[in-house]
C-alpha cells in the first residue's frame, strides 16, 4: 500500500535521513515559504529552489520515478486553473485556433501566469514530499513537539496516524464483504444504501474502539496527561543545516523583492 | 477542493491562518471542558474514521463519484469543537504526508473544509438530539450538507480571486457559478449521505451521539 | 493460608438492557496462582475482568493487592492489575513500541532512567529486544500480542489479567506465548477458549456460564470432565481428548 512505500524510503540510510527531524522540518518549511513568497510571474528565483531540491533528493537517494509519479498527480482544481489561464487571461495572442463560430486564443500572459502557478505548486509539494520521504512520521511528531506545536495537537496527530491504517484495512474488509454480496453492481439506490451502511458501521465500530483504547489507557494509569518522551538532542550539524536553509530562503526572498522591485 | 500551494497570496493565506488558528485554539479549550480526558483517544480515532470514510466513493452521476467531506457529519455526531480539531489534524496530515493542499494554505483549507461545515453541522445537531426526527430534520440536514459544500466551493473561488489566481477575463461571479454548478452533485451526495449515516448511527448506537462525552464509563464498584 | 491477592465476593452486574451479566460471582486467588476463567460466549468472563478493573459498575466486593475497589481506589487497583485487552491494536496506541511500553511506568511517575530500565526489562521478557522504535502497524499479530503484554509487564502488576491471549495467533506464535506465560512468576488470570493453552499454563480453572461460577478447581480435574464441559458449550482440550480412550461414548 501507499503508506508502506512512503515509510520504506523514510526508513532509509543517508546523511539526510540521519539529520534531526526538527531541523529537516524547519528547513522544509523555509523552502516552502520561500517558494510561495516568490513574486508574481518571477521565474528566476525558482531555479535555485529547484536546484536545492534536486541536490537534496540525490543525497537522500529518493527514487526519481516515484517522486515524479507522486508530484504529477495534480488535483483537478490545480489542473483546471492552470489549464484555463492560457485560454482566458487577456493579453497578446500567440496562437489562435478557430473552433466553429469561436476563436480560441492562447495568450502569452496566460501561459506565463499558468506556468508560474504550476511551477510554484510543484516545487512546494516537492519540498513537503522530500521531508516525508526522508523522515518517519513518528520522528516528525517528536519534531513538531519540539517546535512548540501544542502537545494536544501532536498527540491528536499521533493517535490519528496510529489508527489510520487499521481503519483503512477495516474499510477494505467491509468493502470486500459488500462486494461478495452484491458484486459492486446493482441499481443506484442499492449501491448508495450499501455504502451508507458501510460508513455507519465504520462510525459505530470506531466509536467503540475509541472507548476500548480509552479503557486501555486508564488501565495503565492515564490521568489526562500524556507522558513526554525523551528525544535525542540536535547536533551542531543539524543546527547548521536548518540555519543555512533558513538563511538561504531569506536571501532568496529579499533578492526577489529587490531585483524585481 | 484542497487549495494547492502557491495559489494564495500572502495576505490571504496569512489572514486565514490566523482565523483558523484562533478557532482551533478555542475548540481545544471547549473540547477539554466538554469531553475531558476522554477526548484524547476519541478525537484521534475519529480522525482516522474520517480518513477511512473518505475512501468510500458514492456514485453521483453515471461515471462520476464523490466522497464525504466529513466536517458536516462530524459536527452533527460529535459537536463543533471536536469536529474542528479532528478536521485540522486530517488536513495537516493531508498537506504534509500526501501533499494534498499547501502547507501555507492549511488555514484557508481548514476554514472552508473544516470550520464552516463543522459549525453548520453543529447547528443542525440540535434537531437530531430531539427525541423524534421527521421530514424537517432530514430536509434541513440535507440542505445543510449541500450548503456546506457550496459555501466551501464559493470560499475557495473567493480566496483565489482575492489572490489574483484566476484568469483575468473571468469575473468573480462567473467563476463562482461554474464552481458551484460543478459541486451541486457533490453537495447533494454530502447532504443525502449525511442524513442516512446519522439515521443509521442513531438507530444502532444512540448514546454515541447524544453527548460528546458519551456514556460515563469510569465507575468503581460500590 | 496467606491473605489472597485477589478477592471477588458476590459481584453482580446487570447490563443497561436488563440482562444479567454477573450474578453473584465469588472466588479468591492466592499470590502466584495461575487461574483460568473459561466458559461459553456471553458467560460474563470478559465482563468480570472489566469489573475487577473498575470499568463496569458492578456491585459486591472486589479486593486486589490490599485495596478494596471503589471510586477512590480505582487507580490503585488498576495499577496492581495488569489488564491485557483482547485486541492488541486497542492496547498499543502510541506511535512506537518503546513509547507504548513506557506509557504505564511514565504515568506512574517513575524517573526517566527507571522508565527506560523497565521498558528494556519488559521487552526482554517478551523477547522483543530492540523493538523500541518500531511502529505497531509494522508488527505481526504475534509481535503485537507480545508487545501488548510488555506494556503491562513494565508496570510490574501483582496480578496479570489476559483476555483471550491467543486469539488470531498462528501455532508458532501461540507456542511462543505459552512459553512466555509459563516463564512469568506473576499471578495470572487468563480468560479464554484456548483450553490447550490453559492446560499448559494454568493450575486452576474456574468455569462460568450465564454470569455464574459453575465449577472451580484444579485444571486437571475440570478440563478432563467431558460432561461438565459439554453441558456448558465447551469441548475437551485436544490433548485430553487424544489421551482419553475412544470407547467411552457418552
Amino acid at each position: 500500500m501507499h503508506h508502506e512505500m512512503l515509510d520504506h524510503f523514510a526508513a532509509g540510510v543517508s546523511p539526510i535521513h540521519r539529520l534531526d527531524p526538527a531541523a529537516k522540518t524547519v528547513a522544509a518549511l523555509a523552502v516552502i515559504l520561500a517558494t510561495v513568497l516568490v513574486g508574481r510571474d518571477h521565474f528566476r528565483p525558482l531555479i535555485p529552489l529547484a536546484a536545492a531540491l534536486v541536490i537534496y533528493q540525490a543525497i537522500a537517494r529518493v527514487p526519481v520515478g516515484y517522486t515524479a509519479r507522486h508530484l504529477l498527480l495534480l488535483s483537478p482544481l490545480v489542473l483546471g486553473i492552470v489549464g484555463l489561464f492560457p485560454l482566458l487571461e487577456p493579453g497578446r495572442a500567440l496562437w489562435a485556433i478557430p473552433l466553429g463560430p469561436w476563436r480560441i486564443e492562447i495568450t502569452q500572459a496566460g501561459l506565463v501566469r499558468g506556468g508560474h502557478l504550476a511551477a510554484k505548486c510543484v516545487l512546494a509539494s516537492w519540498a513537503a514530499f522530500l521531508l516525508m520521504a526522508t523522515t518517519r512520521f513518528q520522528d516528525l511528531l517528536q519534531a513538531l513537539a519540539r517546535l512548540r506545536v501544542p502537545r494536544v495537537l501532536v498527540i491528536q496527530l499521533a493517535f490519528m496516524y496510529r489508527y489510520l491504517w487499521i481503519l483503512a484495512d477495516e474499510v477494505m474488509r467491509l468493502r470486500m464483504a459488500r462486494a461478495a454480496r452484491d458484486g459492486g453492481g446493482g441499481p443506484w439506490k442499492m449501491r448508495m444504501r450499501s455504502r451508507v451502511d458501510l460508513v455507519g458501521v465504520l462510525f459505530v465500530r470506531t466509536y467503540d474502539r475509541a472507548e476500548r483504547v480509552y479503557w486501555a489507557m486508564l488501565a495503565r494509569g492515564f490521568d489526562g496527561t500524556m507522558p513526554a518522551t525523551a528525544t535525542a538532542p540536535a547536533r551542531p550539524v543539524d543546527w547548521a543545516f536548518a540555519a543555512m536553509t533558513v538563511a538561504a530562503a531569506l536571501l532568496l526572498i529579499s533578492a526577489d523583492r529587490c531585483l524585481y522591485g | 477542493m484542497h487549495i494547492a500551494p502557491g495559489f494564495l497570496s500572502p495576505p490571504v493565506w496569512a489572514t486565514m491562518a490566523a482565523v483558523s488558528g484562533a478557532t482551533v485554539a478555542a475548540s481545544l479549550a471547549l473540547a477539554r471542558r466538554r469531553v475531558g480526558e476522554r477526548q484524547v483517544p476519541l478525537m484521534g480515532v475519529m480522525g482516522a474514521f474520517i480518513f477511512a470514510a473518505q475512501m468510500v466513493n458514492f456514485p453521483v452521476l453515471p461515471g462520476t463519484s464523490g466522497h464525504l467531506g466529513g466536517g458536516f457529519l462530524l459536527g452533527i455526531l460529535l459537536g463543533a469543537p471536536v469536529s474542528v480539531i479532528v478536521m485540522a489534524s486530517i488536513l495537516a496530515v493531508q498537506a504534509l504526508v500526501f501533499q494534498d493542499g499547501g502547507v501555507e494554505a492549511l488555514g484557508a483549507n481548514l476554514f472552508v473544509m473544516g470550520i464552516v461545515p463543522s459549525l453548520l453541522g453543529a447547528a443542525v445537531r440540535r434537531l437530531w438530539l430531539r427525541p423524534k426526527q421527521g421530514i424537517v430534520t432530514y430536509a434541513v440536514t440535507f440542505f445543510g450538507g449541500a450548503v456546506a459544500v457550496l459555501l466551501g466551493a464559493t470560499g475557495v473561488i473567493l480566496m483565489l480571486f482575492l489572490s489574483q489566481s484566476l484568469p483575468g477575463s473571468v469575473s468573480l461571479l462567473q467563476a463562482i457559478t461554474v464552481m458551484d454548478v460543478i459541486h451541486m452533485g457533490i453537495g447533494a451526495v454530502e447532504g443525502a449521505v449525511t442524513v442516512a449515516v446519522v439515521k443509521f448511527v442513531l438507530a444502532t448506537r444512540r448514546e454515541a451521539i447524544l453527548s460528546p462525552a458519551g456514556p460515563a464509563c469510569e465507575k468503581g464498584s460500590a | 493460608m496467606a491473605e489472597p491477592i485477589l478477592e471477588v465476593v458476590d459481584v453482580r452486574y446487570r447490563y443497561p438492557t436488563g440482562t444479567d451479566a454477573l450474578c453473584g460471582v465469588t472466588f479468591s486467588v492466592a499470590a502466584g496462582e495461575r487461574v483460568a476463567l473459561v466458559g461459553p460466549n456471553g458467560a460474563g468472563k470478559s465482563t468480570l475482568l472489566l469489573a475487577i478493573a473498575g470499568f463496569v459498575p458492578a456491585t459486591g466486593r472486589i479486593r486486589l493487592g490490599g485495596h478494596t475497589l471503589n471510586r477512590a481506589t480505582v487507580r490503585d487497583v488498576r495499577r496492581h492489575l495488569g489488564l491485557v485487552f483482547q485486541d492488541p491494536d486497542d492496547q498499543l496506541f502510541m506511535p512506537r513500541v518503546g513509547e507504548d511500553v513506557a506509557f504505564g511506568p511514565a504515568t506512574m511517575g517513575l524517573a526517566p532512567e527507571e522508565v527506560h530500565a523497565r521498558v528494556h526489562e519488559a521487552l526482554a521478557a517478551v523477547e522483543l529486544e530492540g523493538y523500541e522504535t518500531r511502529a505497531p502497524y509494522h508488527l505481526s499479530v504475534g509481535e503485537k500480542r507480545r508487545a501488548a503484554l510488555a506494556t503491562v509487564l513494565a508496570m510490574r502488576p501483582q496480578v496479570l489479567a489476559l483476555d483471550e491471549p491467543s486469539a488470531n495467533l498462528d501455532p508458532r506464535g501461540r507456542r511462543r506465548l505459552i512459553g512466555l506465560l509459563r516463564a512469568l512468576s506473576t499471578t495470572l488470570l487468563i480468560v479464554g477458549h484456548d483450553l490447550d493453552l490453559i492446560m499448559d499454563v494454568c493450575d486452576r480453572t474456574i468455569l462460568m456460564d450465564a454470569g455464574c461460577v459453575i465449577a472451580d478447581g484444579p485444571t486437571s480435574a475440570i478440563l478432563t470432565h467431558r460432561e461438565l464441559l459439554e453441558s456448558h458449550g465447551l469441548e475437551l482440550p485436544l490433548a485430553v481428548a487424544a489421551r482419553q480412550t475412544p470407547e467411552s461414548p457418552r
